[in-house]
């Protein structure tokens, strides 16, 4: 087994909610309120959750962007928080970030080949700067000659998401944490994006933290996914054993709330409907906090916090008192 | 009930003339949805917004066609006629809420305008019952305390939920929804599909539902549109679509989605480039940069709408026969592509 390139213990992100003219702290938002994940090196942890979850939270934290309230987070083995200014400096090449947004993300009056050279520039890795910028450009698709002196606004959405990887691909990192990458982009394009990142990871043996909020792409992509729900991981696991076999009665939910692109199957099939709506992430639930949504709900759900503890043999974590098992579930209705 | 016969909807920028709408036939019935599939950018919103004369003219302005509405042709109306139509015949819903409601004014007076614009003699009681009945439709918890809320302090969700209220109000026979789960989780998306199937079984409205989720109006269409660079390439019912795809563009769209319900290849399919630019688009079948099965024919001439079945049309040079052969043809040199 290949040793864990990134580990999140017990990590909590807490905003203070600031209200009245003294702008007083009446509580907090718990952005991201006690996770604990791993990635191995050359891995990709599809993260999952529905808006508001906490996943941005917890990319921003993890590339030291956002100061985490506590908790631990180690890459390497060494722990982030108590990096030295060098260490951070040599970690910014280490960890590199994808956003959603190509549009917002690029600088709009910097020519593309620029900005490919910048983090380039600034570590001073290349005499040949020229030529490493276009041999980047060849990589992620784009055409080095015709490109290299244009704007991103002369560009499409997949195009500019090409410039994006390229510039984080720059300094070799190891890690990339991809954060809703391909939300934006249509669904020729988005497919195009994919496997880009699917043939860089293997030429360049990366490291991918994968946000999205569509299990479907995750699904194609991960090798290991984590569901999150208000700050907190509901369920882990392999991809495989994952999809065959989601035990949270909310990943249930959302995997079955995703319509099939198929008329037959998509009408035919039962479906969990989540009753209610997101509660709020300053004054979250009690106990389980996907309790008021829950179908599946029983009294100490709504006074005790399920632990996330592993299920069966496989590396398989479920935070719930009552997992939906499967098997059983199918024996069941056989009778 | 509204027929659409060639219509073209272009807009003058200063890039030059943008052909949004360029050619584009199609009926809806009473009580039947219709979906409008297609990338971003291929001309989905300038259409529903035509519907209505809800375009800004300028930039648009309307070369040729017409728009049947019970028989009269809305581009031809008077302003009042349009205002009166849009209050009364034809609904429509966004993608974004929040810019759609009125940030000052509480839900229920935004719903009770509504349904006064609709009904002028109806009493104030008759009214609130009225607002509290809708909400109560469209599912908003606990209505007569919401009624006093302000739309910021709804969700995303509830806003949507709201719309389709405010659209209620006025008895539409027609609701055009543009992406109008696009911007929600996919939770909250499966309760709006469902809360919209529910109004029309009770009120018996035709739906318009524009969306790029295929797996949307695999859910809710009785019949599909697909849009490509301002055309209509297929049309037909949603199992025409999904199961007896006529098309190269539908069809290489449908391969490049990465499912759930299926174990697919490890290595997604893609189509090729990126949708056209509607200033210059190519000559021939606008598909045809992106084409896998591309002749030379196709750069000659723009293939029409052609039958392929009943009520089933598709725009492509190739027979269904044809079609089926390269197909086939692409099927085996790709497997061929992957062990060598
Ligand atoms: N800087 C901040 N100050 C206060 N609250 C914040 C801040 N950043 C995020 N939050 C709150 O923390 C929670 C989690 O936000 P986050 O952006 O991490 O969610 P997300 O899962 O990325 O959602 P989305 O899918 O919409 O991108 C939200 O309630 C958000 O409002
Ligand atoms: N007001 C406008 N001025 C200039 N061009 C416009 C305007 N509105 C739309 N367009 C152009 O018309 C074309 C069709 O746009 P439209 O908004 O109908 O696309 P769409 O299919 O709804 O896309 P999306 O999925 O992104 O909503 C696009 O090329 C767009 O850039
Ligand atoms: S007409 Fe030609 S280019 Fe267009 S879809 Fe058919 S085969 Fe492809
Ligand atoms: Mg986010
Ligand atoms: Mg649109």
């Amino acid at each position: 087994m290949s040793e864990p390139l990134l580990q999140i213990r017990d990590l909590n992100v807490h905003f203070p909610v600031k209200e009245g003219i003294f702008q007083k702290t009446t509580g907090h938002v718990k952005a991201v309120n006690g996770v604990d994940l791993s990635v191995n090196k050359g891995e990709t942890l599809g993260i999952v959750g529905e808006s508001g979850c906490g996943k941005s939270t917890l990319a921003r934290t993890i590339i030291g962007l956002q100061k985490p309230t506590s908790g631990d987070i180690l890459f390497e083995g060494e722990s982030l928080p108590n990096y030295s200014a060098k260490q951070m400096r040599a970690l910014r090449r280490d960890i590199q970030m994808v956003f959603q947004d190509p549009f917002t993300s690029l600088n709009p009056r910097m020519k593309v080949g620029d900005t490919i050279a910048a983090p380039l520039k600034a570590y001073k890795t290349t005499n040949n700067l020229e030529h490493r910028v276009k041999e980047l450009m060849e990589l992620v698709g784009l055409k080095p000659d015709d490109h290299y002196n244009r704007l991103p606004h002369e560009f499409s959405g997949g195009q500019r998401q090409r410039i994006g990887i390229a510039r984080a691909i720059a300094l070799e990192p190891k890690l990339i944490i991809c954060d809703e990458p391909v939300s934006a982009l249509d669904v020729s394009v988005q497919a195009q994006v994919i496997n880009l990142l699917e043939d860089l990871q293997k030429q360049l043996n990366l490291t991918y933290v994968f946000i999205a909020h569509d299990l479907s792409v995750i699904k194609h992509i991960a090798d290991k996914v984590a569901v999150m729900y208000l700050g907190k991981v509901m369920e882990m696991s392999d991809s495989l054993s994952f999809y065959k076999n989601a035990q949270h009665p909310y990943t249930n939910a959302l995997l079955s709330a995703i319509p099939f692109p198929d008329p037959e199957k998509e009408r035919t099939r039962q479906r969990i409907v989540l009753r209610g709506e997101l509660p709020s992430p300053a004054d979250p639930p009690s106990g389980c906090v996907f309790h008021t949504r829950c179908q599946f709900a029983r009294e100490d759900c709504k006074t005790n916090t399920p632990p996330l503890k592993q299920k069966g043999q496989n590396e398989h974590y479920v935070a719930c008192f009552y997992p939906i098992e499967r098997e059983q579930e199918v024996k069941q209705t056989k009778l | 009930m509204l027929e659409v016969n060639d219509l073209k909807v272009h807009l003058d920028t200063d890039s030059g003339i943008v052909k949004a709408v360029d050619g584009v036939s199609f009926t809806v019935e009473a009580g039947k949805t219709i979906g409008i599939v297609g990338e971003s950018g291929s001309g989905k919103s300038v259409l529903a917004m035509s519907l209505t004369q809800l375009n800004p003219q300028p930039p648009a302005f309307y070369p040729q066609g017409e728009i049947l509405f019970e028989g009269k042709n809305v581009l031809k109306r008077t302003k009042k006629d349009l205002r009166k139509i849009r209050g009364n015949d034809i609904a429509m819903i966004f993608q974004d809420p929040m810019s759609s409601l009125n940030p000052v004014f509480n839900i229920g007076d935004q719903i009770k305008e509504a349904i006064r614009t609709h009904d002028k003699k109806m009493s104030r009681q008759d009214v609130e019952k009225k607002v509290i009945e809708l909400l109560t439709d469209v599912g908003i918890p606990d209505p007569k305390r919401r009624i006093n809320d302000y739309p910021h302090q709804f969700s995303g969700g509830m806003r949507q939920r709201v719309l389709i209220a405010i659209a209620l109000a006025c008895k539409p026979k027609l609701l055009i929804a543009d992406e109008p789960t696009t911007a929600l989780d996919v939770t909250i998306q499966a309760q709006i599909l469902e809360l919209m199937k529910d109004i029309q079984k009770k009120y018996g409205t035709a739906i318009i539902i524009i969306t790029h989720d295929l797996g949307v109006v695999a859910n809710i269409a009785d019949k599909i549109l697909v849009m490509y660079a301002g055309r209509i390439v297929e049309e037909g019912s949603v199992h025409d679509i999904f199961y007896r795809t006529s098309m190269p563009y539908t069809w290489s769209l449908l391969r490049s989605l990465p499912r759930l319900d299926i174990d697919e290849s490890e290595r997604l399919l893609t189509i090729k480039g990126q949708p056209p630019d509607l200033i210059h688009p190519p000559e021939g079948c606008k598909f045809n940069p992106r084409c896998p099965f591309v002749s030379p024919e196709c750069l000659k001439m723009d293939p029409p709408l052609t039958e392929r079945g009943s009520n089933h049309r598709a725009a492509c040079i190739l027979s269904n026969e044809q079609f089926e052969e390269a197909k086939q043809a692409l099927i085996i040199a790709e497997r061929k592509g992957v062990h060598s």
